[in-house]
């Protein structure tokens, strides 16, 4: 391998790292956070609900989004489904908060569920919050997973490739790769085969 | 501390989480595109018996069915479903669906088998915690692994960015990286 060739490895290595550093420490504290679940209880997840009584027009086609920001319905969109009654599902989730919306079937009552949780919880929420759709925050942040994603497999790749310029000979450096394989590898070949 | 040194350190600890770094990527991009990865074809179907105990819940006649077919994994108690002399129930781990079909009066027991394949296990390292039911030794190690390579993985990115510091960095990069570290914090902010 050649210098320059090298240079641009590293290159990728670093910034491929300092791009997503807040979301690769955010991973591994709320990780821990998971693991050791039971030391970060909080108070119970607050569940706050109101009903509104509306005319069909207000919550009906482009309207409804008017009405979801008039009463402070928030997070991205998760998914609507209706009930055997009849009743609209919409339901909205951030990293702290949810939101369940239920819609009469005559379109005259809306029943709207909030649950906040806890700040441990809150904290988790940033973990397990995904996927694209909503507003700009939301998609900016989809969009980071994904720069994220990519940027572990870059990021393990080249350090592997700057090692082998670096350490090649060293036997420490084999070792913990090939144990590291050995195990990863017998883990991935027990859950596929036994 | 010596450049050399820390240099190695840095080295060993990425090596130590490489494998790990590479299936969260690679789960990462999966989960935020919400792709289906498991395979959902029977490839096999078998049959046994086991001893039905008229007195136990459903939830623990699944689990007792499981223990006596000596199976790994997880009974979704919302999947239960009975019907006339007929108990049906799955159990799933990362690299499996098993579809049991038990027989409440003779105790005849018929179970499919649906594989995930490999894409789905590898992204099932994700949430992968060691305590799935029945699970050999070897897979419960895989919580000791997970809880190191998580504090390596930290140790390994400090390294990294005090190397950085130290020896290569530059102003525009601070800049470009730093505006980047605060507009990620931003971000989740507005969440």
């Amino acid at each position: 391998m050649n210098l320059v060739v090298y240079n641009i490895i590293r290159k990728i290595h670093l910034y491929a790292s300092l791009s997503i550093v807040v979301f690769l420490l955010m991973y591994i504290i709320t990780s821990y956070m998971m693991i050791y679940h039971s030391w970060f209880k909080g108070d119970n997840d607050q569940e706050v609900i109101s009903e509104i009584k509306v005319e069909p027009a207000e919550i009906e086609g482009n309207s409804w989004e008017k009405f979801r920001k008039y009463h402070s319905i928030e997070g991205r969109f998760v998914r609507e489904h209706f009930t055997d009654s009849g009743e609209l599902i919409k339901e909205y989730a951030g990293p702290g908060s949810f939101f369940r919306v239920t819609i009469s079937k005559d379109s005259k009552k809306v029943e709207i569920k909030q649950t906040k949780k806890n700040l441990a919880d809150t904290i988790i929420g940033f973990h397990r919050f995904r996927g694209y759709g909503g507003s700009i925050q939301y998609n900016l942040y989809a969009l980071m997973l994904d720069v994220v994603g990519v940027s572990l497999i870059f990021f393990a790749v080249t350090g592997v490739i700057l090692w082998l310029k670096l350490l090649k000979h060293n036997k420490i450096a084999w070792a913990i790769l090939i144990l590291g394989f050995i195990y990863v590898g017998s883990v991935i070949g027990y859950l596929l085969y036994v | 501390m010596k450049k050399s040194l820390l240099i190695k350190l840095h080295i060993y600890s990425g090596l130590f989480t490489s494998f790990y770094l590479i299936a969260f990527g690679i789960s990462a991009i999966i989960l935020n595109h919400k792709l289906d990865v498991e395979k959902k074809e029977l490839t096999t179907r078998w049959n046994s018996e086991v001893e039905v105990d008229p007195e136990l819940s459903d939830q623990k006649l699944a689990e007792s069915t499981r223990d006596q077919l000596g199976l790994m994994g997880w009974i979704p108690t919302w999947e239960f479903k009975r019907i006339n002399d007929r108990f049906k129930f799955r159990i799933v781990h990362p690299g499996r669906n098993y579809h049991v079909d038990l027989n409440l009066n003779k105790g005849d027991v018929s179970i499919a088998d649906a594989p995930k394949g490999f894409v789905a296990v590898f992204h099932g390292l994700h949430f992968l915690n060691g305590k799935i039911p029945n699970a050999p030794f070897l897979l419960r190690t895989w919580a000791v692994y997970q809880w190191f390579t998580l504090f390596i993985m930290l140790i390994s990115l400090i390294l990294g960015l005090w190397l950085w510091l130290k020896y290569r960095y530059k102003p525009w990069e601070g800049i470009a990286f730093g505006g980047l570290f605060l507009g990620s914090i931003l971000l989740m902010l507005l969440l």
